[in-house]
């Protein structure tokens, strides 16, 4: 049976990209549609109205700040994954920025390095599953994390297990590791908010427009992975 | 020189004067990107003033010289096209024409300085090209790419446009319009189309939230949660 399961895993996996106008490779359609609702509903009642209090109540370099360290943290998943990836001198850079910003910018509150010639780039567990050659799998949404498929999923889970506060281990490290999710959501949302707001206003199908959309987006991030950009 | 041997030289030079104009207007990729990027831009100059409405009337011509909706409507409707009627291809056309006009008169809703500049003109094959244009002036630059066809006639029009390098609007529609056809059939998607589009354009613009100037980038520039 447990072979049975890893094989079928495998073939998810390794499905790759197979949708079509006839396929949207997305057998779990109604199920994926049911979640989206519980998350939009989350976001409309929730996510938007702290994000919205906190645009307002804190001021822009503040919140430039937040983001900077956020992004920051994020780093050393940026670094190893550029190296899986093939692209040692990305990783470098990558190193940079987080040597600079940790030291020169306090902590990483502030983006010295991008001043220093040392733009920001993402790479990511599911983004480097990818540049492998491994398939997406049938779409999934998942509950709190948004779009996904079986491959970004593994890769989700797989950063936060290598979080670098899972290091301080037991109730510290999910409290480190929770607060740096909720205060992520709370920092994109904020970010995202009217762009999300205006792709849904225009959609004549926004659960379709949020799958399209983050395919488009996962195989243009994976041709970068692969180009070294 | 005898009159016989000069009037036919003659008379080719002025075929060649008259076929003239043709070559001088039918507009290179590049240049027909940026015809439509000033034409944008004078727009969202006044776009104010004009509101919703009058960007919108304003933009139909440009858009109707510059786009090839045709192109764009089967290259989105896929398969499906072929199985549609005539009348319901020109339906779906007149439409999808209205309702993406109407989508740039909703984004292009104000001006603060920016400016649209080509950066690179890429032509494949000799009939279809790519057009990179930077949008700068409001915040971080944003990055389009224009997709042109050649037409019959040697002009160029635009067939999608790509935001940040990967947000194609022909396959978004492509997966929203194969959805609603296959579950709810041609009329559910004219009447969405139609209802759509007179909603952005009978909308109030929304001062506090100028739309276009980071849309796309933000929404997916990183994954939802920080740690990935």
């Amino acid at each position: 049976m447990k072979r049975l399961l890893s094989a079928c895993l495998l073939a998810l996996l390794l499905n790759g990209c197979v949708t079509s106008e006839e396929d949207p490779n997305d057998p779990l359609e109604p199920l994926n549609r049911h979640t989206q609702g519980g998350f939009l509903w989350l976001d409309d009642h929730l996510l938007h109205p702290v994000a919205d209090a906190y645009v307002e109540g804190f001021p822009t370099g503040l919140r430039r700040a937040i983001h900077n360290a956020l992004a920051n943290l994020g780093l050393p998943t940026v670094i190893v994954n550029d190296l899986l990836q093939g692209n040692p001198l990305r990783s470098a850079g990558a190193l940079g920025r987080l040597a600079i910003n940790t030291t020169a910018g306090l902590g990483g509150l502030f983006d010295v390095a991008a001043d220093a010639g040392l733009p920001a780039h993402e790479a990511d567990f599911g983004q480097t599953f990818g540049v492998w050659g491994i398939g997406e799998g049938p779409y999934l949404f998942l509950p709190f994390f948004g779009p996904s498929n079986p491959r970004d999923a593994i890769g989700v889970a797989l950063g936060i297990a290598t979080n670098p506060a899972m290091l301080l281990g037991g109730n510290d490290a999910a409290m480190m590791v929770g607060g740096e999710l909720a205060t992520g959501a709370i920092d994109r949302r904020a970010n995202r908010g009217r762009a999300l707001d205006q792709m849904r206003a225009e959609s004549f199908d926004f659960y379709v427009t949020l799958r399209d959309a983050y395919r488009q987006n996962r195989a243009y991030r994976i041709e970068q992975g692969r180009a070294g950009r | 020189m005898p009159i016989f041997s000069i009037l036919p030289r003659a008379l080719a030079c002025l075929g060649l004067l008259a076929a003239a104009p043709v070559f001088a207007t039918a507009a290179g990729p590049g240049a027909r990107a940026d015809s439509f990027d000033t034409a944008l831009l004078d727009t969202m100059k006044s776009a104010r003033s004009l509101g919703p409405q009058g960007r919108y009337d304003r933009l139909v011509p440009v858009m109707k010289e510059d786009f090839d909706f045709t192109g764009m409507t089967r290259d989105i409707a896929g398969m499906q096209w072929s199985r549609l009627a005539p009348e319901q291809q020109s339906r779906l056309v007149t439409a999808f024409s209205r309702f993406e006009t109407a989508m740039f008169a909703d984004w292009f809703d104000s001006y603060a300085g920016q400016s649209f500049q080509v950066k690179d003109v890429v032509i494949r094959n000799d009939d279809v090209a790519t057009v990179g244009v930077a949008l700068s002036g409001a915040g971080p630059v944003l990055r389009l790419e224009y997709v042109l066809r050649v037409d019959s006639a040697g002009g160029w029009h635009i067939v999608d446009v790509r935001y940040e390098g990967w947000m194609s609007v022909v396959e978004r529609r492509r997966e929203e319009f194969a959805e609603i056809m296959s579950r709810y059939g041609f009329e559910e998607l004219m009447a969405r189309l139609e209802a759509k589009g007179h909603e952005l354009v009978d909308h109030a613009d929304n001062a506090a939230s100028p739309h276009l100037q980071r849309p796309i980038r933000d929404l997916w520039d990183r994954p939802l949660m920080p740690i990935q």
